[in-house]
Formats: structure tokens, C-alpha cells, sequence
């Protein structure tokens, strides 16, 4: 165990940005993926391929160095049928998934394990019309990169 | 050789069965109680972010018909006892997860899923509360205590007649 306090954020789009499967059926125009906040981004104007993700926080662990936190993810879709592949591919890239170590800053960062916490719920955007799944992981990280 | 006193627990008696359904009904009602109340206090008018945030000087006023419209609803299957806390109005649903407006702004204002974390973290208390009063002797709510009573009178008794030195 290093000294570097990780961003669970910054360590959770490494990762889902490095899905060759994930980025594959997401819009090739925008950045496809949104870390940190929620909401639909500046600059797109119509329905699109894309997924934004947010840390809505948690526990650590008394005894050991992790961390469990809870992300809630808005997978959007050019089309409901396009919105079901981006979902998908975002529940085959974190779902059930153990052990995923990312080089940072030349320290190396760990996720443990992800598992869905809730959904998929269809909620399309009730002001927007767009086409949108919401989706709850719970992720365990390890507290502190290994450098 | 070898002698040894077995103790067994058989979980497999009626009684058991009656007091463990009884427990888990008891428990789930009381957590999903204390969930509703968090959730009707977290969207109780001046708690929560005010009606319609992102149109300021609108005339909408905090009605507290999400508060009100939050119910609860027991379901037993099985040797699953499971309390739905819930609502039927759509904004509720809009507000938990939030949603983005025509002119950009995102609202979002998480009011059950804090309820059930809130909830969770007394959740241990409420357990060994709950089975103190389905599964102890008296079956009160102070029976722990009762007991502990009821043995330094004993050892007293003991004391007194000198059979026990202290």
C-alpha cells in the first residue's frame, strides 16, 4: 500500500474509457463518457449515444484500506434500441467484475468488484423527451494506490 | 475414551417458526416505518430544495403532496418479509433520480435512497430490540434486565446463607 489517496471517479472512467466492447456502440461525435456529474452535458443538443456517472459516496472499511461507493449512471441513446446496446455494454463492462488494476500517475489503482445495486430503470428525460436508463453500481476500491 | 454431552438446537419446532415469522414481520414493518418517516421528513415543505428550483419567482408553492403521497405496503412470501415504501407520483420518481430541463440545468434531490441509509445505520439497534421482545423469556422489552435482576437476587439469597464467599 502507497501513500496516494486515489479518486474513485477519476479510477472508474480509466477504467470504463479503456472498455474497447463499452466505447465501441457509444456516439463517436461526443466524449461518450461523463464522469462527475449528471445531467445532460453542454453542447448536445439532440439524443445520442452517451453515458454520465456520478459518486453518490459510502463507507470505508474499519479494518482494511477500501472503500465502498455507491455511482449512479444515465446511459442515453440516440434510440431505445440504441440506448438498450450502451446499457448493456455498460452492465457487461462493470457487472460481477473483480479485480482491475490502471496506472495512474504511475501509481497502480484498483477496483475490487462492482455489482449492480439497482435498476435498470427506464426514466426517459420527463422535460427533454430523451431516452434514458438509470443504473446503481456499488464499487469497492482499494483505499490507497500501489506505488 | 471419550465422554461427551451433546447440545442440540433444534430451529425446526413450531414455536420457533411462530416467533422467527414474527420477528422478521415485526422487524421489517418497524425499518420500513422508520424509512417512511425519514422520506416524509426529507421532502417535507421547507426541508427539501423548494418546488421548482429552476424556475425562481415561479408561482408554485411547496405543497407537500410528495410527503403525503408516500405510502407503505407489507408483503409476505415465503420466508421473505419485505416492507415497500413507495410512491405513485411521477416526479417523485424524477426527483430521486434527477432530470435535466429544457434550459440545461440538472435537478436531481435524492430523498429515499438517504431515508434507507439513514435507516440502515440504526438497523442493528432495531434488530436487537425487536428480538429481545419475540425471543427473551418474559417477552418484554426490558427482559435483559429483568434477568440480570432476578440473578443478584439469587446470589444474595446465596450470599446470605453463607454458602458464598464474596
Amino acid at each position: 500500500m502507497g501513500t496516494t489517496r486515489i479518486s474513485t471517479d477519476f479510477l472508474l472512467y480509466t477504467y470504463l474509457t479503456g472498455n474497447a466492447a463499452l466505447l465501441a456502440v457509444l456516439d463517436a461525435t461526443t466524449n461518450k463518457i461523463y464522469g462527475g456529474q449528471l445531467g445532460v452535458p453542454p453542447g448536445i443538443g439532440e439524443p445520442k449515444d452517451f453515458i454520465v456517472f456520478a459518486n453518490d459516496g459510502g463507507p470505508g472499511h474499519p479494518d482494511i484500506p477500501m472503500v465502498t461507493e455507491r455511482f449512479i449512471f444515465h446511459c442515453y441513446g440516440a434510440t431505445i434500441a440504441s440506448l438498450e446496446t450502451v446499457y448493456d455494454k455498460l452492465h457487461d463492462a462493470l457487472q460481477r467484475k473483480g479485480r482491475s488494476a490502471h496506472t495512474i500517475a504511475t501509481t497502480t489503482q484498483v477496483i475490487r468488484r462492482a455489482d449492480r445495486l439497482y435498476g435498470p430503470h427506464s426514466i426517459p428525460e420527463p422535460e427533454l423527451g430523451w431516452p434514458r436508463k438509470v443504473v446503481g453500481f456499488s464499487i469497492v476500491f482499494c483505499e490507497w494506490a500501489l506505488d | 475414551m471419550r465422554l461427551t454431552g451433546r447440545v442440540e438446537v433444534n430451529m425446526n419446532t413450531a414455536a420457533v417458526k411462530a416467533r422467527g415469522k414474527g420477528f422478521s414481520r415485526d422487524f421489517a414493518d418497524t425499518l420500513g416505518e422508520l424509512v417512511q418517516r425519514n422520506a416524509k421528513h426529507n421532502v417535507e415543505p421547507g426541508v427539501g430544495p423548494g418546488p421548482h428550483p429552476h424556475n425562481p419567482g415561479w408561482t408554485h408553492v411547496d405543497t407537500g403532496n410528495l410527503r403525503d403521497s408516500i405510502q407503505i405496503e407489507l408483503q409476505s412470501r415465503g420466508f421473505l418479509e419485505t416492507t415497500m415504501v413507495f410512491t405513485d407520483l411521477p416526479y417523485g420518481l424524477f426527483l430521486e433520480f434527477g432530470y435535466t430541463t429544457l434550459t440545461g440545468r440538472f435537478i436531481r434531490y435524492p430523498w429515499l435512497q438517504p431515508a434507507m441509509d439513514a435507516a440502515r445505520s440504526e438497523s442493528n439497534g432495531i434488530a436487537q430490540s425487536t428480538a429481545r421482545s419475540w425471543f427473551s423469556e418474559t417477552g418484554s422489552f426490558s427482559a435483559g434486565r429483568v434477568n440480570f435482576l432476578k440473578d443478584i437476587a439469587a446470589l444474595k439469597k446465596v450470599w446470605r446463607a453463607g454458602k458464598m464467599a464474596w
